[in-house]
């Protein structure tokens, strides 16, 4: 499965919340996008999954352009896991995930419910009412109703795209790593995975590719060392002195949003940290 | 907090049992006191109990149970489309719709055109109407806004109550009282040939209702879920709508308005078997058929010989129940 993004523009309220993107996602890739707040991240996500149309440019799923599938056929190639869910109903956990499988029998039905819930760490949960769970379980229950998506479409087919749009907001540090570890045996098993992250530092461990996004462009795109850079982090993010390190076994960049012996200096002068702008 | 619901299959069994048992006992009782043996042919029947039976009583409890099930399973469509509890049929204008066709009917005196047919057809026309027009406020470029839907429904049951007020300003004594009773809602008008006439709208409605019950589980996620799993939100939508009017539109106009069967019965359900919709559409009908032959057969032999509107008995009854109901569900050791 290749997502494939091609100058891509996109105007909601007359703003211009993407503009000119293109960008692809390979089998067996898994590619991060970063950013400031209102950079257009989430809005490129639903872009990507079809959910909102793009005024100019295409969205192609190996080569099939997302307008010439029917909604059926694009929800058993990809799927998206939101921001946040309105449900306020009273909902068993199992019937939550089983709203992500159509056409399946009971009996396969339940043993996918089963074996995605496992996965996200909530198998003992299956009776509870999704409204009982704390965010961030329940963002994980959500997670599992959208891999239920994707390996109830896998069946017939290749691992299709996993759209995840800040996926660990609502996680503790271990869920991070089991909910990013997930997206990553995703990619390993031939799948495709477009994830909207804040962590840079999760970003950098996890991701193939890292893309920066701002103000609706695209600012950097590459392996995450060679994107997360000083410089760049300085003028998207506009923080004080950022320092990157690189990790001692994987030579993965690893981020401190602020230069911590200046700090500490400033600190001591009594002086107020400002921040740099670009 | 874990789920405890009988199984789907028992509970629709149970609810079947109970609506056949209302329904024998609707028969069996009434003004004219008939009793069981002479209802069910064990004792030769006399030609008066007859016909008060087949041509009084049955069409009576046959239409009760229709217009509970259409009311019942339309408001289960409508909370589960809106995501609100409190939303039902009336929400999307067909009630006060109705209500202003048939005023307008009544008060400009034509009731009595094309052999009585004219204040339900009035009725359903204005229900139709309002239903179409809403639709049309609420949709941009093809997509309907529920917020828009719930806000605009609750402004178009504003201006038509100002029109009816105008009307009953403008009424004379008999339109004033032919108005009112119709407005409490009252199934003593049910017969055969209206029951024939309510038939193929409801056959449609069930038609279009039975194939929304996944979908509306997926809505309950919001839409931007259900269309991310592959479901066809506006069609969804415009059918739910669509059913919801074709099944209320002519029970109201038949029977006029009957309230709370459609905000309290789905309640009812899924306090019984949990949210899913495939069974909560099939057990609110049964339900809202049983309640409403229950609170029809109250309102034909309270006060005799006088009828009752059953609209005061579902409100005078469903009120308290739903309180009670809605103060146990919400402590914290109740099961769900």
């Amino acid at each position: 499965m290749t997502l494939d993004i091609d100058a891509v523009s996109c105007r909601i309220g007359g703003r211009l919340l993407l503009d000119d993107i293109s960008l692809r996602v390979p089998s067996g890739s898994l590619v991060a996008i970063v950013g400031p707040n209102g950079a257009g991240k989430s809005t490129l996500l639903r872009v990507a999954s079809g959910l909102i149309p793009a005024d100019a440019g295409r969205v192609m799923l190996d080569g099939v352009c997302l307008n010439d599938m029917t909604p059926e056929r694009l929800a058993t190639r990809r799927a998206m896991l939101a921001q946040d869910s309105p449900l306020r109903t009273r909902f068993p956990v199992r019937d939550l995930v089983r709203t992500g499988l159509r056409g399946i029998p009971a009996k396969e039905a339940e043993m996918l419910i089963a074996e995605v819930l496992r996965r996200v760490g909530m198998a003992e949960f299956v009776q509870r009412d999704v409204l009982s769970l704390s965010g961030g379980e329940r963002q994980r229950v959500h997670l599992a109703r959208v891999l239920a998506q994707l390996e109830a479409g896998a069946r017939s087919d290749t691992p299709g795209l996993l759209l995840l749009d800040e996926p660990i907001s609502a996680q503790d540090l271990a869920r991070q790593a089991l909910v990013l570890d997930i997206a990553r045996s995703h990619v390993r098993r031939g799948g495709a995975c477009l994830v909207v992250l804040h962590d840079l530092n999760w970003a950098a461990s996890r991701a193939d590719t890292v893309i920066v996004l701002a103000g609706g462009r695209i600012c950097a795109t590459g392996p995450p060392r060679a994107v997360l850079t000083p410089d760049m982090l300085a003028q998207t993010f506009t923080v004080a002195a950022p320092r990157v390190h690189l990790h001692d076994t994987t030579g993965r960049p690893f981020v401190v949003p602020h230069d911590i012996t200046s700090a500490l200096a400033a600190e001591t002068e009594n002086k107020d940290i400002t921040c740099i702008s670009p | 907090m874990t789920f405890r619901h009988p199984s789907p299959t028992l509970a629709m069994t149970v609810l079947c049992g109970l609506l056949v048992v209302t329904g024998i006992g609707a028969l069996a009782l009434g003004a004219t006191g008939f009793g069981f043996g002479e209802v069910f042919g064990t004792q030769t029947s006399s030609s008066l109990a007859r016909v008060v039976i087949t041509q009084i009583r049955a069409p009576r409890v046959v239409f009760a149970m229709l217009a509970g099930a259409a009311l019942a399973s339309s408001g289960a469509v409508m909370q589960g489309l809106f995501r609100n509890p409190l939303a039902d049929p009336g929400l999307i204008g067909v009630s006060s719709g109705a209500a202003l066709g048939a005023a307008l009917v009544i008060v400009l005196g034509l009731g009595e055109l094309f052999a009585n047919w004219a204040v339900p057809l009035g009725g359903m026309a204005g229900g139709l109407a309002s239903t179409a027009l809403l639709y049309g406020f609420s949709t941009r470029n093809g997509v309907m806004s529920t917020n828009t839907v719930i806000l605009a429904g609750v402004a178009l049951g504003a201006f038509s109550g100002a029109l009816i007020g105008i009307l009953i300003f403008r009424a004379n004594d008999t339109a004033l009282r032919d108005l009112t009773f119709w407005t409490m809602g009252s199934l003593a008008g049910a017969t055969w040939t209206r029951i024939g006439l309510l038939m193929p709208f409801l056959i449609v409605a069930a038609l279009l209702i039975g194939t929304l019950a996944t979908p509306l589980n997926a809505l309950l996620l919001g839409e931007t879920d259900a269309a991310l799993m592959g479901y066809r939100v506006e069609r969804s939508k415009r059918l739910a709508m669509l059913g919801v009017a074709l099944a209320t539109g002519p029970v109201v106009a038949f029977a006029g308005v009957i309230g709370f069967v459609g905000v309290v019965v789905p309640h009812l359900v899924r306090l019984m078997t949990g949210p899913d919709h495939r069974i909560v559409l099939p057990c609110s009908a049964l339900l809202g058929a049983t309640l409403l032959v229950c609170a029809d057969t109250i309102a034909r032999v309270i006060a005799i010989p006088a009828d009752v509107p059953v609209g005061v008995v579902t409100a005078a009854i469903g009120a308290p129940a739903f309180v009670w109901l809605l103060a146990r569900a919400e402590r914290p050791d109740a099961p769900s």
